[in-house]
């Protein structure tokens, strides 16, 4: 059986980047350099980022490994034992970022991104996906499982397909994600990504912003 | 927990809840680093350590939290997630 080379066999293999809780490593930085999908360890950092820069923390977001196991608990029991500590309930927007993978069991699984916000002030959920909402039900799946969690006054509204930018190839919904999170974060304003007209931050900023998080780590 | 003379802990149980396998437990010391157990749970279910996700308490962890920073106590559960992607 062939070994993969070891990790030290690499001069930058010690190169990483990290932001608050999150950590990347080259595989996760050669998608940003090859243009391809985004993982859910890029978004975790633009995530991050943005909600703690941007935002001040006046947004919770819910980083991908978090929306996924919560979308995937057995019901909201489960749900309020392990994030009731986070006290979203507190936060006048929260925010997840969504994935529509079915398989837990498998790796590197789900296909499309997309933003699912709760709005306190209206007491409403709204979902913003740049690929004609067709992560709709992954973030109706996801809305049943928290709306005690954030707090919604009203547990029978139904979830709001909001309009939004589209995207205009089959690879860019992670940036969509990362655009809406950012237009959202700024004045902490749902309505500001409706508004939208066009990508501000493309692909290259985003890059460019990660990189700049980069260190040669002493481990 | 086992302690060592002075009373101290030394080591702790920690439950690995996967999807892929049920729980797996491990008995590791409060300064070792979770990436030293992200790797042994790799190995003991045969998936790739890069595409693995552990989370505690609703909260992602990095491969240099330990126990004690994290505050974990003895048989605490972490459950694990594999990446995600999309476009």
């Amino acid at each position: 059986m062939s070994r993969p080379m070891e990790a030290h066999a690499n001069p930058h293999a010690n190169y990483k980047v990290s932001f608050e809780s999150v950590v990347l490593y080259i595989p996760d930085l050669m998608i940003l350099e090859n243009n391809e999908w985004y993982n859910d360890k890029i978004l975790s950092i633009i995530g991050e980022y943005l909600m703690i820069r941007i935002a001040d923390r006046k947004v919770h977001v819910f980083m991908p490994p978090e929306t996924e196991m919560i979308r995937h608990a057995k019901g909201e029991e489960e749900v309020d034992m392990y994030f009731s500590m986070l006290e979203v309930h507190l936060k006048p927007v929260v925010a997840f970022i969504v994935n529509n993978n079915e398989d837990v069991t498998r790796a590197n699984g789900g296909t499309h991104w997309s933003l699912l916000v709760f709005d306190r002030k209206t007491d409403d959920f709204y979902h913003f996906d740049s690929a004609n909402n067709y992560n709709h039900a992954a973030a109706e799946a996801l809305v049943e499982k928290t709306r005690w969690l954030v707090g919604q006054k009203d547990g029978t509204r139904k979830l709001i397909s909001a309009k939004c930018l589209q995207q205009e190839n089959g690879k860019d919904c992670g940036v969509y994600v990362a655009n809406f999170l950012h237009a959202l974060c700024e004045h902490q304003n749902v309505e500001d990504i409706g508004k939208m007209e066009r990508i501000v931050l493309p692909r290259q900023a985003w890059r460019d912003l990660i990189l700049s998080f980069g260190s040669f780590g002493d481990f | 927990m086992a302690n060592n003379a002075a009373g101290v802990a030394e080591y702790m149980k920690i439950k690995v809840i996967g999807q892929v396998s049920n729980e797996v437990h491990f008995r590791v010391k409060l300064g070792t680093s979770l990436g030293k157990l992200k790797k042994a749970y790799a190995d003991r279910t045969q998936v790739t350590v890069k595409s693995l996700r552990f989370l505690f308490d609703g909260r992602r962890i990095e491969d240099e939290d330990i126990p004690e920073s994290l505050k974990m106590e003895d048989d605490d559960s972490i459950h694990v997630y594999q990446e995600q992607t999309g476009g």
